[in-house]
């Protein structure tokens, strides 16, 4: 034997003696599970706090009472479910409900076509009876007829017309038929007759499509059925009225607008109607009325 | 040699100063065209909500290192690629956000559509500002992303590639704080916006936003088709399956309505119509909005722990397509709603 062999012998016997592998075999077992925890926590710090994560949402749905949830988040429960979800959606939309921004769009887009159709009409009848001063009211009779010929008519309640007014693109005429005195003026803002006022709103569909896209303020919609009739409640801030149009809803076309004063605690009119406009759209118009005459006394056809 | 670097560097950021500023005084000169594109709560909304889904994506630190890296700081490689991702991410967030926003905006204008034809065709005019916002945003955040591309593109294939290649040694972090604190900032912005803009409401108590902006219809269909689509596709907590399947939901349920629009142009009323077109604009906007509160947030914080680089392409498609097609069908519905077109027999 060598000399370096019998030295290494001689401090490993020294080491055996010093240090005793003598601990109890429990004490043991234990040292050794410790040192295997801590070795895993050291290799693996990030798997074992998602682990641990994983434990504690685990206790949380299965120890709580959450455990529908865990329940419907099964694939024999989520699969059939979402299917579910997946045709009611399809049935609910043919099914057509109702719907706030359904409702918005709808609204929207049947003005908008009302618009389009009043301002490309080819001729406008329509008979006005105003609420005026000392609750008398007043009638008038307005035809209109492509490209620019207006013919206003006031009427007296026996059916006889006092004034009738001519507007073309060169001048406007009125004839008062008791005096049989012809006059005549350049521009609609130069009427000083009071009793044309009321109908210088809807001398042409124009006048009517501008009101609709620029004053009024869309309040309220009802409809009755797909193709009859559709009713815009309307307000009119700076006259502080409500306006309800009823629309044809095959031709898109107004049949007829009541004024009342605005209510604030009612949604709706229903009070004092103070202008009732009744229309007929593209019916013909001979052009010779269009032409300014007078004759005394004329009676209203 | 190093002061003459040191000159050359401040006379490069004073000249991006001086271009700024050119750019900002040319805008405030021009006049009204520009003042007329300035919408101060859009473009608040779009950036806030910006900030809160890359708090929903991404940690404190990813965010300091992205800023740090696209302002030239030295980095890793690795924080390098995250860096680019995250100004990538950025940019496709504020692109989605404007859309979202445009969508909030144009629901607003017809819901409360109590105004004159004129005044509601320009709100929902106007609605179309949001998305124009996030795109500007989206090009300014995109420039990071070319710089620090270029910046990885220097450094050898092999290195690039392990970068890529590397296996999903970190694992996928659970909620962090600031995280929450995203999640948060962008369901505040987002409600607010929605809750705020139809208070605004002419007469009358205000609206209800669930009434106006949840059609039960389109969020059943999306919800459950994402449902379906998750399951088959799998790995849901990678948020993957989440963004394509909402977005693929979304762009079949709209793409259905968008048919069933033109149908009921030859066939029925105005109220099919109506019926059709709010389920276009609901699809998109559920859609959308689950892609931003679930998919993408997961996805984002998917790929900067290592995971799911390689698997970017399809999503990709679905960050950029489905919104711009989710704002073509909104300008399809704009023209709908404001042309006067009833039956086409």
């Amino acid at each position: 034997m060598k000399k370096e062999d019998s030295d290494k012998f001689e401090i490993d016997d020294l080491l055996k003696q010093t240090l005793k592998d003598d601990l109890p075999p429990e004490l043991e077992s234990r040292m050794k599970k410790q040192l295997i925890l801590f070795r895993k926590k050291m290799d693996q710090p990030e798997q074992q706090r998602r682990e641990e994560t994983n434990g504690a949402l685990r206790r949380f749905f299965y120890g709580g009472g959450l455990k529908w949830m865990q329940w419907m988040l099964k694939k024999q429960v989520l699969a059939p479910a979402s299917i579910i979800m997946v045709v009611l959606g399809a049935v609910l939309q043919i099914t057509g409900p109702s719907s706030v921004l359904a409702e918005s769009i709808s609204i929207l887009k049947t003005s908008v076509i009302v618009s389009d159709r009043v301002s490309h009409a080819e001729s406008m009848e329509c008979s006005i009876q105003v609420l005026a001063e000392n609750e008398q009211h007043l009638k008038y009779f307005i035809q209109w007829l492509s490209p620019n010929l207006t013919r206003v008519q006031l009427i007296k309640q026996n059916q006889d017309i006092i004034k009738t007014m001519w507007i073309s693109e060169e001048e406007i005429t009125i004839a008062d038929h008791a005096t049989n005195i012809l006059r005549k003026v350049e521009k609609v803002e130069q009427i000083d007759d009071q009793e044309f006022q009321h109908a210088l709103d809807l001398l042409s569909p124009l006048d009517l499509v501008e009101q609709m896209e620029g004053k009024w303020r869309l309040k309220q919609y009802s409809q009755q059925g797909d193709c009859e009739s559709g009713t815009f409640t309307v307000a009119i801030p700076e006259e502080k009225t409500l306006l309800e149009l009823t629309v044809d809803l095959c031709t898109f076309l107004p049949t007829n607008f009541k004024k009342f004063l605005e209510d604030p605690k009612k949604e709706s009119g229903e009070g004092k109607i103070l202008m009732d406009v009744n229309f007929k759209w593209n019916t013909s118009i001979p052009t010779q009325l269009m032409l300014p005459k007078i004759t005394k006394g004329s009676s209203c056809a | 040699m190093s002061s003459i670097i040191d000159l050359k560097r401040i006379w490069k950021v004073l000249s991006r100063i001086l271009i700024v500023i050119f750019f900002v005084t040319g805008v405030i000169l021009s006049g009204s065209f520009f003042t007329d594109l300035m919408k101060g709560p859009s473009l608040v909304f779009v950036l806030l909500g910006g900030v809160g889904m890359a708090l929903m994506g991404f940690s404190a630190r990813e965010i300091g290192a992205a800023f740090k890296n696209a302002a030239g700081g030295p980095d890793g490689k690795e924080n390098l690629q995250n860096s680019a991702y995250f100004w990538e991410a950025a940019a496709r967030n504020f692109l989605m956000l404007g859309v979202l926003g445009a969508f909030i905006s144009f629901v607003t204008a017809l819901g409360r559509s109590r105004g004159g034809i004129a005044n509601i065709a320009l709100q929902m005019s106007e609605s179309f500002l949001p998305a124009v916002y996030g795109m500007i945003l989206g090009v300014i955040c995109f420039v990071p992303v070319l710089k620090l591309t270029g910046e990885l593109s220097k450094h050898p294939l092999q290195e690039s590639r392990e970068l890529l290649e590397k296996p999903g040694e970190k694992a996928v972090k659970i909620l962090r704080f600031e995280n929450i604190i995203g999640y948060a900032l962008f369901i505040a912005v987002v409600g607010w916006t929605i809750i705020s803009s139809l208070s605004l409401y002419e007469s009358g108590s205000p609206l209800n936003p669930l009434e106006v902006f949840i059609y039960w219809p389109s969020l059943l269909v999306v919800l459950g088709g994402t449902i379906v689509l998750v399951m088959f596709i799998g790995d849901a907590a990678a948020g993957r399956s989440f963004t394509l399947s909402f977005a693929l939901t979304g762009l079949i349920g709209s793409l259905m309505a968008f048919v069933q629009t033109l149908i009921s142009f030859s066939s029925r009323g105005v109220r099919d119509v109506a019926s059709a077109m709010t389920f276009i604009i609901s699809s998109c906007f559920i859609a959308l909005l689950g892609m931003m509160l679930v998919g993408i947030p997961l996805e984002d914080r998917t790929i900067t722990a290592g995971k799911n680089k390689k698997q970017l392409t399809l999503s990709r498609i679905a960050w950029y397509v489905f919104p711009v097609a989710a704002l073509i069908l909104l300008l399809f519905a704009f023209v709908t709603v404001l042309i006067p077109v009833k039956k086409v027999v």
